[in-house]
């Protein structure tokens, strides 16, 4: 015989984590839910397209989904830039170089100036 | 209210005179409100157990207490009773004199580890059974409370044997003081003129106490407290291979096990079921005195409750392995909560559906007290043919739990 204060306890363990039980379509097989409490999972506001959040500067949500096109493009777009930063990179070093060089001149002008 | 604000004062009272360890202080006072109350408290030399230990039996018992040290050379005479020899002699009658530690209120042992066997023995039949022998004689011992203190370390020691330490409800343990607290210290011992027991009023008396304890022990525990009692202790006691009657012991015992990284692993030598009764007596009387009680301090006072009552297969430092043990359990508790598993206990316990087992067997093979739970109901299951011998988890896991599927008599 179980005691009343056992029973009790289940009891209020169940309300306070309820299963919900739904009878399915084919036959007799029964589904079983988890119900409503406060472990469920909290739902933050935010989109899940990587899109929306990179182009409409939309706050991603926590999980964001990326398709296949979306990711080759972001591929293509991330190589591009990569070029682009090489080249940049190298249009730098030449002007650095320039600088340099423009900047010996104009002393060496100045100096054969004062002699 | 005024009984609960004379038991405030008394924690005032004692903390004014008594540095740090605050937790300690609170449990202790938490634990003399039921009948019989006994306490142990632990620590290293100089730290205070014997001067805590004597402010709280004369904030309780005034100049009513008695205290035996281990330290001295303790007979039963002076502990129990002795034998009056003038009527022996003169009227050849044998008339005990009992002790004035039996007949004291405040019951104080300074020194536990160091009274010889045969004194220990006393005392521990004075917890068991609330009464004395001497030369043929009982006596029944009243209401009272019970004080003791030991330096685990000290090397000269008896060693007691554990159902005698099961007998203390709490086991307090004492730190030694920080830098800023010595100063603390120093200056307390100032003000009292060097002696803080002299100086400590009797803020309860024992006529209060007996109404607290009266009080306290009518107050009614919420289903979910209680279970939560349970769970725990059963938490820390259960083992699918029956650790209690098996000859070999954990680690050994545990090769192969399927509960190899649980809790049960861990603990050598489980605790008994006072540590339910103990637990029970602190959370009935936290609600009495600050008019509720929580799952948290359920854990708190766990740790306070265990110690010496179980044995770990690694001890570094006792509180705080147990400590580490009562967090996972925390997790663990929160986690049946979220596999639904008292729901579905819940559910199955009012009639068998196949979808709601499947679900349970799920949760039996991560958790050994659901597990005992649902071999419990299997068994009925089966008798009631409801399930066939060999589809049940027991007999797939092969898991025996002694009085449930082993040979029974059917009658």
């Amino acid at each position: 015989m179980e005691s009343e204060i056992f029973k009790k306890f289940l009891e209020a363990e169940s309300r306070r984590a309820p299963i919900e039980r739904k009878q399915s379509g084919v036959g007799e097989r029964l589904w079983l839910f988890w119900g409503e409490s406060k472990d469920r999972a909290e739902i933050k506001r935010g989109t899940s397209d990587i899109i929306d959040s990179l182009y409409f500067g939309e706050e991603p949500s926590r999980t964001v989904v990326i398709d296949r096109r979306v990711a080759r493009m972001l591929q293509e777009r991330l190589k591009g830039l990569e070029e682009e930063n090489l080249r940049l990179y190298k249009h730098i070093r030449i002007m650095k170089f320039t600088i340099l060089a423009l900047l010996l001149a104009v002393f060496g002008i100045i100096i054969m100036l004062l002699m | 209210m005024a009984l609960q604000s004379k038991v405030m004062d008394l924690e005032k009272e004692i903390r004014s005179r008594f540095i740090a360890n605050e937790e300690a202080i609170k449990m202790l006072i938490l634990n003399q409100l039921h009948p019989r109350s006994t306490t142990l408290i632990r620590a290293p030399r100089g730290v205070g157990k014997s001067t805590l230990m004597l402010l709280l039996l004369k904030g309780m018992a005034g100049e009513d207490f008695v205290v035996v040290s281990g330290a001295s050379e303790v007979k039963r005479g002076e502990v129990v009773g002795r034998l009056h020899i003038p009527s022996l002699e003169k009227e050849g009658v044998e008339r005990v004199l009992w002790a004035a530690f039996v007949k004291s209120r405040g019951k104080g042992i300074d020194e536990l580890n160091r009274l010889n066997p045969y004194t220990t023995a006393n005392i521990h039949h004075l917890m068991q059974f609330g009464e004395v022998w001497a030369y043929g004689q009982r006596s029944k011992v009243e209401d009272y409370i019970l004080i003791a203190n030991e330096n685990p370390s000290d090397p000269t020691s008896f060693t007691h044997p554990p159902p005698f330490y099961d007998r203390f409800d709490i086991c307090v343990y004492l730190r030694t003081l920080t830098f800023s607290e010595k100063f603390q210290l120093q200056d307390l011992l100032e003000k009292h003129d060097w002696n803080l027991v002299e100086s400590m009023p009797q803020v309860l008396s024992f006529e209060d106490l007996q109404e607290i304890r009266a009080e306290v022990a009518d107050i009614e525990l919420e289903p979910d407290l209680i279970g939560c009692i349970n769970l725990l202790v059963r938490d820390f006691q259960s083992c699918i291979r029956e650790k209690e009657i098996s000859e070999v012991k954990p680690p050994v015992l545990c090769e192969g096990c399927h509960f190899i990284r649980d809790i049960c692993g861990m603990i050598k030598e489980p605790v008994s079921e006072r540590a339910t009764v103990a637990l029970t007596h602190l959370a009935k009387a936290a609600k009495w005195l600050y008019g509720k009680c929580s799952i948290e301090d359920l854990f708190s006072m766990a740790l306070w409750v265990f110690p010496h009552r179980l044995n770990l297969i690694r001890t570094r430092n006792i509180l705080g392995d147990i400590q580490d043990l009562l967090e996972r359990e925390r997790v663990k508790m929160e986690d049946r909560r979220l596999r639904r598993q008292w729901t579905i206990l819940n559910e199955l316990m009012k009639g068998f559906n196949l979808s709601l087992y499947r679900l349970a067997r799920e949760a039996a093979v991560e958790d050994v007290v659901f597990a005992e739970e649902l071999i419990r109901m299997e068994e009925r299951w089966i008798s009631e043919g409801l399930l066939k011998r060999g589809e049940d988890i027991a007999s797939q896991m092969g898991w025996r739990l002694y009085g449930y599927n082993q040979w029974r008599l059917k009658m």
